[in-house]
């Protein structure tokens, strides 16, 4: 088998129908490496979130193997017990997930099946409520929450077993530009403090602004995987996937042909760079035409 | 029934245990069916009231509302009561008042009112997620409490499902006739149907995923149970049972 070192999961050859017959998977291939920001992006259907209904050994493949640190996922009760306890699985809709009757009862529900004691749980609580910024609404009733606060609830139900990877499917979907933004924050803290982060989600410009590496998703298989700047610069390839060249890129590629980046700098990958480029060029025309006199 | 379920969030007796509180409505409920309706079953609803209004101040239009079903049930239950029917002869029906019937009746209905204010109690101050603890505690087994904690919480899920697609069937003229009144309430019967086997399924891999083994255990939350609480309770019931003894000796 081809280089598993370093990856905490990998997948080789998944294939996976559903029953009726769609194929959902079909021979697909990914490595996730250890510590690192990666972005799944792919059209509606691609098979992301049956991939992920893979990772943590939920769907069993037809053929095909997942690895979980280099050994092959075990499917009994003890091995996806463990399996799990390295993989925490975000789903898109909170109200698949959350059940309890208040918060801290929904967070909790992790840790305690851990085996972890009483104590040991309110602090995973606690610290997980921190982390997501929502300790305020610890004794609040889960049907009683807004569609980003169950979000973040999902989440902190997940980080409260501390899984060394994180899938999230569609994290920003349904929140607002601020949720976005203080989700992004979250979502950073929790890279920083060491935890690899695997999104799925049509957002381009977040998977190209955010991710160190992008697998692209196309009918249950990855056509292409690698830095954002290598795999998400090809357009034509990307509109045949059914999506789209982030707009950083887009509008990096007009300002060269027009001539205003100079050259030799590296692409713009945020909208901040997008204003930092703008200002500098109209430094550069002032100061132009300030020489010109 | 979201009023209710916000109210027992948020009342003034919600920082209580639940365990008193059920031990309340318990005493109370057993009280209203043993004592004798008059005037035992007047008392017990007098405390209960006071008790729900009063103390815990659950609005008294809210639960004036609630009260229309259980009396809607018991306006027709009576009426048989108070009505008694001969079929004397072949074609003759003889309808008259029933010896003794408004007694009777009155004693079923106060009884029933003093039972159902028991009840109104512990569902209007104590959260479903609480009362299904105290269940547990007292033994009754996993299972139930468990399908009965996923089913409160589905019914949130499918209320706020039902209001979507009977508004989306509304803004399609789903409503504007009898005729297409019935077929927009099957499609939605129908619907919904689906979504709760396809969201039993989804629940089912969101707790796999958090490590589920068939278990579910939860920090317990709320207000520990206080021997002062206990005593209040206590001494409210026995002084119910014992006042209404001394009235019903003494008439």
């Amino acid at each position: 088998m081809d280089d598993l070192d370093g990856a905490v999961l990998a997948a080789r050859g998944l294939r996976y129908e559903y029953d009726g017959g769609a194929c959902a998977l079909d021979g697909l291939d990914l490595t996730v490496r250890a510590g690192l920001r990666h972005a799944l992006v792919g059209a509606n259907g691609a098979g992301k979130t049956t991939l992920f209904l893979h990772l943590n050994g939920t769907l069993r493949p037809r053929s095909g193997t997942v690895f979980v640190d280099g050994r092959p996922g075990d499917y009994t009760r003890a091995g996806l017990s463990a399996w799990r306890q390295v993989v925490g699985l975000v789903f898109q809709n909170p109200d698949d997930q959350l059940f309890a009757g208040s918060v801290a009862q929904d967070v909790s529900f992790g840790p305690f099946n851990l085996g972890l004691s009483t104590g040991e749980t309110r602090a995973r609580v606690a610290a997980a409520l921190e982390a997501l910024e929502i300790s305020h609404l610890g004794e609040r009733p889960t049907h009683m929450l807004s569609f980003g606060q169950k979000k973040r609830v999902s989440i902190a139900g997940a980080v409260a077993m501390r899984p060394r990877v994180l899938i999230i499917d569609e994290p920003l979907s349904g929140l607002d530009p601020r949720g976005a933004d203080q989700f992004l924050g979250v979502l950073r803290d929790l890279h920083t403090s060491g935890t690899t982060v695997v999104i799925a989600t049509h957002d381009m410009a977040l998977a190209y602004e955010w991710a160190d590496r992008v697998s692209i998703v196309k009918e249950g298989r990855i056509v292409a995987s690698g830095a954002p700047d290598d795999v998400m610069t090809d357009a034509a390839m990307l509109e045949d996937c059914g999506l789209r060249r982030p707009w950083v890129l887009d509008l990096d590629a007009a300002l060269r042909t027009a001539g205003l980046l100079p050259e030799g700098r590296g692409p713009l990958r945020s909208r901040d760079e997008v204003i930092a480029a703008v200002a500098a060029l109209r430094r550069g025309s002032a100061a132009a035409v300030e020489s010109r006199r | 029934m979201k009023t209710i379920d916000r109210i027992a969030y948020c009342n003034r007796l919600a920082g209580r245990s639940a365990a008193e509180k059920t031990a309340f409505c318990m005493g109370m409920l057993v009280a209203a069916l043993v004592l004798p309706p008059w005037p035992g079953g007047l008392l017990v609803l007098v405390v209960m009231l006071v008790a729900t209004l009063g103390v815990a101040g659950v609005p008294t239009g809210v639960y004036a509302r609630m009260m229309l079903g259980p009396l809607a049930f018991l306006a027709v239950g009576i009426v048989p009561l108070l009505v008694s029917v001969d079929l004397g002869g072949r074609w003759v029906v003889d309808l008259h008042w029933a010896p003794d019937g408004a007694e009777l009746a009155l004693r079923v209905t106060l009884r029933s009112l003093a039972a159902v204010s028991c009840l109104f109690f512990l569902s209007m101050t104590t959260p479903v997620p609480q009362v299904l603890r105290v269940l547990r505690r007292l033994h009754v087994p996993a299972v139930l409490t468990e399908v009965a904690l996923l089913v409160y919480r589905d019914v949130w899920v499918f209320v706020d499902t039902v209001r979507s697609i009977r508004a989306a069937q509304a803004s399609r003229l789903g409503y504007s006739s009898l005729r297409s009144s019935y077929r927009s309430l099957g499609m939605l019967a129908a619907t919904l149907f689906g979504q709760a086997l396809q969201r039993a399924r989804t629940m089912d891999s969101g707790l796999r995923a958090r490590n589920w083994q068939g278990e579910i255990r939860v920090l317990d939350d709320g207000a520990a149970a206080s021997l002062l609480g206990f005593t209040v309770v206590t001494a409210v019931v026995t002084l119910t049972v014992a006042a209404s003894l001394l009235t019903a000796w003494m008439i």
